[in-house]
């Protein structure tokens, strides 16, 4: 009892803690982890978050002509590997934590991509932006074979391999 | 009778392993003991070019890998003997070693990383021959220096003309 006593001038010097949330900012660290923010023009859709995401929050697939990379906030743990992860800096990690939403599709964020189809097969298999990336890396660099799948990439090789004696 | 063959001028890169397909009977033991040796994974892989007709592939180990030169993360290296291993630890499944290769040779696996041909470290590092290398009845698997490869090509056409002399 006498402990209990002893708090109430610091009680009083100190005043309310507590905000009026949700009417006042809620007070969030520097260290808080929100929800992930994709930067659509450094993104390459290279697919190395959605590897890495433990939940699969993060996918990427191809519909019809556009590989999709599509973030679903329900799943995420806000973990940061993602954004740890992008060989490009493209994943921000924000504050925002105040997810919740009456439409489902708000909790789908997309980044759109456009694919590359290799000329034998047909097969989609790279975004432009990552093969326009990794060309850039690479001076001395056979464009015939680039526009053609790992796949028949290989088939393509031991061909020419076979057919050149 | 087979031309003399420089890689470079096949694949247009310099390379530390060829497959001479000439020699190549398409057996499929390379393709087996490398199955053997890496839990099922197939590093060295038949092709069907045409019907009837399959030659392996595996990764050339080049002496400039493009492979080695785009990963972000320096998970591919090229080690002690000079071949070009991954270390998976590093690797973050970005994809862009398989699409800078030329020959499309590393595979991603569904875990998220890449693996590829590491030309038997495990075996090398006990003073023997990387498994396919060793096993292929014909010898048609050659691994060395580039300056070797074309030593060791050039020899091989030299004695086969020789034979042909003889008869
Ligand atoms: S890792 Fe980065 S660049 Fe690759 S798909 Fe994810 S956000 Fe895009
Ligand atoms: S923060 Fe974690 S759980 Fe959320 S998308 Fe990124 S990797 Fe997945
Ligand atoms: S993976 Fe491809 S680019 Fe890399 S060393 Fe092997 S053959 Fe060369
Ligand atoms: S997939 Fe892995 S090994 Fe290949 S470039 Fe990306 S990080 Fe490097
Ligand atoms: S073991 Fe030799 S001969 Fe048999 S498929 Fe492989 S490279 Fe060809």
């Amino acid at each position: 009892m006498v402990k209990f006593v002893k708090v109430l001038p610091i009680a009083a010097k100190i005043g309310t803690v507590t905000i009026r949330y949700p009417y006042a900012k809620p007070i969030v660290t520097d260290s808080f982890r929100g929800a992930i923010e994709v930067d659509p023009s450094k993104c390459t859709g290279c697919g190395a978050c959605t590897r890495i995401c433990p939940p699969k929050a993060l996918s990427l697939n191809i519909e019809g002509g556009t590989a999709i990379l599509r973030y679903f906030v329900g799943r995420c743990i806000f973990c940061g590997m993602c954004a740890d992860i992008c060989p490009e800096k493209a994943i921000k990690i924000t504050k925002e934590f105040e997810l919740a939403s009456e439409q489902v599709s708000d909790l789908y964020i997309d980044v759109e991509h456009e694919v590359v189809t290799c000329r034998k097969c047909g097969s989609k298999f790279v975004t432009s932006k990552l093969l326009n990336k990794v060309e850039q890396k690479l001076s001395e660099f056979s464009k015939e074979l680039l526009s053609l799948c790992p796949r028949c990439r290989r088939v393509e090789m031991l061909s020419k391999q076979v057919y050149l004696r | 009778m087979g031309r003399e063959v420089n890689p470079e001028s096949v694949l247009g890169i310099s390379v530390r392993r060829f497959v001479m397909v000439n020699k190549c009977i398409g057996c499929y033991t390379c393709e087996e003991v490398c199955k053997f040796l890496n839990d099922e994974q197939q590093f060295i892989k038949l092709y069907e070019i045409e019907s009837g007709l399959s030659k392996p592939i595996s990764c050339f180990h080049c002496v400039k890998a493009p492979c080695v030169t785009v990963c972000p993360t320096n998970a591919l290296i090229v080690d002690r003997d000079g071949a070009v291993v991954t270390r998976v630890t590093r690797c973050i499944g970005c994809t862009s070693c398989i699409i800078a290769c030329p020959f499309g040779i590393p595979d991603l696996l569904p875990v998220g990383h890449v693996v590829k041909c590491d030309l038997c470290s495990k075996l090398r590092s006990e003073g023997l021959e990387p498994g396919c290398i060793a096993v292929c009845p014909t010898n048609a698997i050659l691994w060395g220096k580039p300056e070797d490869i074309t030593r060791m090509l050039r020899e091989k056409t030299l004695l086969k003309l020789v034979e042909a002399y003889r008869r």
